[in-house]
């Protein structure tokens, strides 16, 4: 059993349906409101007319028409022929008109001619004048030219003169330069010199201690060349020391070499402070007793 | 005034059967349309009763005087109204009976009230699947309307021996209505029935919440009962 109110309710909806389709076709009618209307395609019937006629009447009507032409024809040559001679006629009075004309124009025109040739003399006894006056102009710039480019010279060899001169003392300048280059590096060398003796004489000291304290093996055999290595601190005491290069002393000799440095301790010091280094390099040699 | 009925003419002049198809669709349409209205109004009603239901269960009132006021009333319940009565009847029931424990009285509750969740759900969900089914086959069916339409009308021309894209033109803008008409009645069934079924989802589960609250406001007074 529904009750009432249910009742309602499906009515409202069904109502509200009802109205939203009634809606929906109102809008597509409206929507196609410009359509056009079809027509049906209709085949046309073509048809063919047809009317029986009679030809003698056809050429009767012909041939007059022809006859007309023919005249008509006539008539026409002899407008033709009068129109020809007038113009013939219109034709010899114009040339007439044209050769009288032709004669004014040649008479103006050798007026014209007298006329410019006057003014042509003219014209040129001006030009002439003026070329003149030209000329004279040009024969002055001329000279304020000459005058200009001989001071220009005198200008030019007096520079020549100033830069010889500068020149000269540029070059006894630079000669003085290079003398006093040369003493510097004179008493560089010498300077150098004096190290390198002072190094070799470090060496030698270095490698005479070593020597003193070597205790020869008996393998050991004249004519022992081994570089030695010594690794130093300020102060002369050894911290390593090894053989570097070739040794030509067998291994119990290169032993005692570094047995013999070791013994040394530390190396001279005072008295070399300008030539020490770090590492210092020998080599250690024997050449027998 | 030819113009305006230009549309409903080439209704009239199409084959019974793209007629018959148009139609049904005009009255699936229409009834899809019903539904909608129909549930529209349903639904926000259950939410709306729903919403008040709540407001005075959690308000703290006394749950005898509530079931009271609701068992009363004139009018049939529905929704958690409902729920809640047939879980509180039957919590009643068992008390009244006595011998049992509280965990058999809660679950007898528990019971009542999802078979009344079932019930109330499948209220809500009535005739949406209808509103499914219009809306994913009222497109075909037009479609259909409109090859047959396009098949006659194509039919009608292997006698001519001059076939012209006029005499085809009418037959085919004709079956095309049939068409148009499956997508006027598929597209509001397809929004209606996604609205609708997200709704009662929604509804379902606050239902249920209310359920699972509600049995363990039952469970706590089943202990004190028995405590006593």
């Amino acid at each position: 059993m529904i009750s009432l109110q249910e009742f309602n309710a499906m009515f409202r909806a069904v109502a509200a349906a009802l109205a939203v389709h009634v809606l929906m076709v109102a809008l597509i009618v409206i929507g196609t409101m410009d359509w056009q209307p079809f027509r049906q395609p209709q085949l046309t019937h073509i048809a063919i007319e047809a009317v029986i006629v009679d030809t003698s009447e056809i050429k009767k009507q012909r041939d007059e028409a022809r006859r007309a032409q023919e005249m008509e024809d006539r008539r026409r040559q002899r407008e033709e022929l009068l129109r020809q001679q007038r113009e013939r006629e219109a034709e010899q009075k114009q040339q007439a008109e044209e050769a009288a004309a032709r004669r004014e124009l040649e008479l103006e025109a050798q007026r014209k001619r007298e006329a410019q040739d006057r003014l042509m003399k003219l014209r040129q006894q001006r030009e002439r004048q003026l070329e003149e006056e030209r000329q004279k102009a040009l024969r002055e710039l001329d000279d304020i030219k000459r005058q200009r480019e001989e001071a220009e010279r005198n200008r030019k060899q007096e520079q020549e003169r100033l830069k010889q001169i500068q020149d000269i003392r540029e070059r006894e300048r630079q000669e003085d330069l290079e003398r006093q280059a040369l003493e510097q590096r004179r008493a560089q060398d010498f300077r150098a010199g004096q190290l390198a003796t002072e190094r070799e004489a470090y060496v030698a000291t270095i490698a005479s201690i070593v020597t003193g304290n070597w205790l020869r093996p008996p393998t050991a055999r004249a004519g022992l060349r081994c570089r030695v290595q010594v690794i130093q601190i300020p102060g002369g005491e050894i911290i390593s020391s090894s053989l570097v290069g070739r040794c030509n002393g067998d291994e119990a000799t290169q032993r005692s070499i570094l047995a013999a440095v070791e013994r040394t301790g530390s190396l001279p010091y005072r008295g070399f402070e300008d030539v020490f280094t770090r590492e210092i390099e020998f080599i250690f040699t024997y050449s027998g007793d | 005034m030819q113009n305006e009925l230009q549309i409903l003419d080439l209704v009239m002049q199409a084959s019974w059967l793209v007629k018959g198809v148009m139609l049904l669709l005009l009255m699936a349409s229409i009834a899809s349309w019903i539904i909608i209205f129909r549930k529209r109004q349903v639904l926000n009603r259950a939410e709306k009763e729903a919403d008040l239901f709540e407001e005075k269960f959690w308000s703290g009132t006394d749950l005898n005087a509530l079931h009271e006021s609701i068992t009363t009333g004139h009018r049939k319940t529905d929704g958690m109204e409902r729920i809640f009565e047939s879980g509180f009847s039957e919590f009643l029931r068992m008390r009244q009976q006595g011998r049992m424990g509280p965990s058999a009285m809660v679950e007898g509750a528990q019971r009542a009230m999802r078979i009344a969740l079932t019930r109330e759900t499948e209220d809500l969900e009535l005739r949406l699947s209808f509103l499914a089914t219009v809306g994913s086959t009222s497109p075909y069916i037009g479609l259909f309307g409109t090859v047959w339409g396009i098949m006659t009308s194509f039919h009608q021309l292997a006698n001519v021996n001059q076939a012209t894209i006029a005499m085809v033109a009418p037959g085919i803008s004709e079956a095309l209505i049939a068409t148009a008409m499956g997508l006027f009645a598929a597209i509001p069934a397809v929004i209606g029935y996604n609205r609708f079924s997200n709704q009662v989802e929604r509804l379902d589960v606050r239902y249920d919440n209310f359920k699972e609250e509600f049995s363990s406001i039952l469970q706590r007074q089943a202990h004190l009962l028995t405590e006593e």
